[in-house]
């Protein structure tokens, strides 16, 4: 389903969906307050909702709805098996939000849930308080932004903060928030700390300008890693999804040079890089739901998980190598493809 | 196409007052066709809404851009509205089986939302808008449409029915009367919004020849007719159209040639779309 230009489609967060039982908790009110004019509808389950079949997702991702409810356990789940772990041995993520405001065409977000719509999970604190609890039995690497970009709807939630002040109180908790935004004011308002990561994910512009709809351009993503350097932060790029443009080499090659130009590479923590790889599952959900260049692409199947084919994946990686090394050490940069 | 569902006669009246429609064989309840609606008249209750909108959807399949549409009368709660005033619902709760269905809103319509009951009997003193079809049709409609193509429009006809009313009250001239000023508008906006849909796109009557062409001249088979087909789509949604570069092959390659050759040249095709 495609939807054509010059439609009046519903403004994002014009209908808001509250579960009974999250309608009292102070985060539903203060997330309603930012919305005054939009229609409140209640429910008694996000599921009814959020898992109706067949759902439009590619128009909902246009203007998603809301849908407030209470998150239930488990609060962690271990990391996928097509996820970068950096080496960390306890590497889980929560999903405190689902769905994100962005709208990209690889997303494998739409390969995994049913609708486009924005699930935020009010109880943060029963996450923090599993958190907490996993903590008392080993350190933890959790990633916070997986299943959506949490920097990119603080305003809304008001959830880094909380996020910053227990990995304040935790030494032995070390924070991955992954983004796309390019909010300066919105990252300024929380504290340095050495073990949150601002893990900001880089596109050539040909990529954002095709692929990752309403995303900040590559210049603000850039202007938002140096903002975080120069605050002492330590900041991860990631090149991943790499996607296979005509013209790979001239798209990522500008890409790593502007990077470069503009950060001191020395100040990075670290760099991830892979290519675009998704789960057969997901992949067959997203090809009927938004065929589009990214999901049609005849891809190679290996123990259940698309990717480019051999060439193409040595090709891309081995470009990104000899780049990338130019500018960091190989010890700082993590290869998805060698988890192969 | 449209998929006019309304419960009783006198509400389909109001719809063919605008539509001029056929009568057309059916099982259950009534049909009404033409060029750009159906109109399906149901009879009262959950049991006849299901029935006659299983049966005019599965004999006449709706496509990606196609809408269902539910218009008809409700009641509502005395002092909150008046009678004549229209709804746009965002849920429907069935009250038998205490199970809520939501059709997606996707467009502003210029009507208030609001939430309804379909309940299984008359409604004596309805708590909020109330009637007896809604969740039915929802549930026959979605194994064919999604939530966003399901909409649901109510009038309200009545503050409950009392148990002497006099059917004087509720002659099938006032009913229709009551829907007819709503007909227009409720078609205009959910014409507007079904012209945005479009199904998934297709190759063009040109590209599916040329790539039929192409799988004849390299004696392709099956498995190699998915692989080129799949090309195909990718460089389509890539590049917004293939016929240049079928035509360039086939030009390229003007005689049939045997299936060894003919993988040696889909190769070369394959390493044309990626790179
Ligand atoms: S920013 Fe990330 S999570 Fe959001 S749509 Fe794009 S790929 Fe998905």
């Amino acid at each position: 389903m495609k939807l054509l230009e010059n439609t009046a489609l519903r403004k994002a967060f014009s209908h808001i969906y509250i579960e009974e039982a999250a309608a009292a908790h102070p985060r539903t009110k203060a997330i309603l307050a930012h919305f005054p004019n939009a229609a409140r509808i209640p429910i008694a389950d996000y599921k009814n909702v959020f898992n109706r079949p067949r759902q439009a997702t590619p128009l909902q991702k246009k203007a998603p709805s809301l849908i407030l409810a209470l998150g239930k356990p488990p609060y962690l789940y271990e990391g996928a098996p097509v996820c970068q772990s950096f080496g960390e041995e306890h590497f889980f993520y929560t999903s405190c939000v689902r769905n994100c405001p962005y709208d990209c065409e690889y997303c494998y977000l739409q390969g995994m849930y049913p609708s486009g719509d924005i699930v935020i999970f009010v109880n943060l604190e029963d996450t923090l308080a599993a958190v907490e609890k996993a903590l008392s039995e080993h350190p933890l690497y959790l990633c916070i932004s997986y299943d959506t970009d949490l920097l990119a709807l603080d305003n809304l939630t008001g959830f880094l903060a909380e996020w910053f002040a227990l990995a304040a109180k935790y030494p032995s908790l070390t924070l991955e928030l992954r983004t796309k935004n390019a909010s300066i004011a919105t990252l300024a308002k929380l504290p340095v700390l050495p073990n949150v990561i601002l893990a900001v994910t880089m596109s050539p512009d040909e990529v954002i300008r095709r692929y990752e709809h309403r995303t900040p351009a590559l210049s603000e993503r850039i202007a938002l890693a140096k903002a975080a350097l120069t605050d002492g932060r330590p900041v991860r790029l990631c090149f991943d999804p790499m996607i296979a443009v005509p013209d790979f080499r001239t798209s990522y090659g500008q890409m790593f040079q502007t990077i470069f130009t503009a950060l001191p590479p020395e100040k990075l923590r670290d760099i991830s890089v892979g290519s675009f790889r998704i789960s057969v599952d997901y992949l067959k959900r997203m090809r009927r739901n938004r065929p589009c260049a990214v999901t049609m692409y005849p891809y190679t199947l290996t123990d259940g998980v698309y990717h480019y084919d051999e060439q193409l994946l040595s090709d891309m990686l081995s470009f990104a190598r000899e780049t990338l090394h130019t500018y960091i050490p190989s010890s700082k940069i993590f290869y998805w493809e060698e988890q192969l | 196409m449209l998929y006019i569902t309304t419960a009783i006669y006198p509400e389909a009246a109001a719809v063919l007052k605008e539509l001029p429609l056929k009568k057309t064989a059916s099982r259950y309840g009534a049909i009404y066709t033409g060029p750009s609606a159906h109109l399906i008249v149901t009879g009262a209750g959950t049991v006849s809404a299901a029935l006659s909108v299983s049966e005019a959807l599965t004999l006449s399949p709706p496509k990606e851009e196609d809408l269902l549409l539910n218009i008809g009368l409700c009641a509502a709660p005395e002092g909150t509205t008046t009678l004549g005033e229209a709804f746009f619902i965002h849920k429907i709760t069935e009250t038998a089986t205490g199970r809520d269905y939501y059709p997606d809103m996707m467009f502003s319509s210029a009507y208030p939302e609001a939430s309804l009951m379909t309940v299984p009997t008359i409604c004596k003193s309805p708590v909020c808008l109330t009637d007896m079809e809604a969740s039915a049709v929802y549930q026959a409609g979605r194994a064919f449409f999604s939530p966003d193509r399901m909409l649901f429009y109510k009038i309200v006809s009545d503050f409950g029915v009392s148990n002497g009313e006099s059917e004087e009250t509720f002659t099938p001239d006032k009913l229709t009367a009551l829907l007819t000023p709503h007909i227009k508008p409720i078609l205009t906006e959910t014409s507007a919004y079904a012209s945005t849909l479009t199904g998934e796109e297709l190759l063009s009557e040109d590209e599916l020849s040329l790539t039929r062409e192409l799988l004849l001249r390299i004696d392709a088979s099956a498995t190699m007719e998915a692989e080129l087909r799949q090309l195909v789509r990718y460089l389509r949604y890539r590049d917004g159209d293939v016929t240049e570069p079928l035509r360039a092959f086939l030009l390229h390659y003007p005689e049939p040639v045997h299936r060894k050759e003919g993988k040696v040249i889909l190769e070369a095709f394959r390493k044309y779309c990626l790179t």
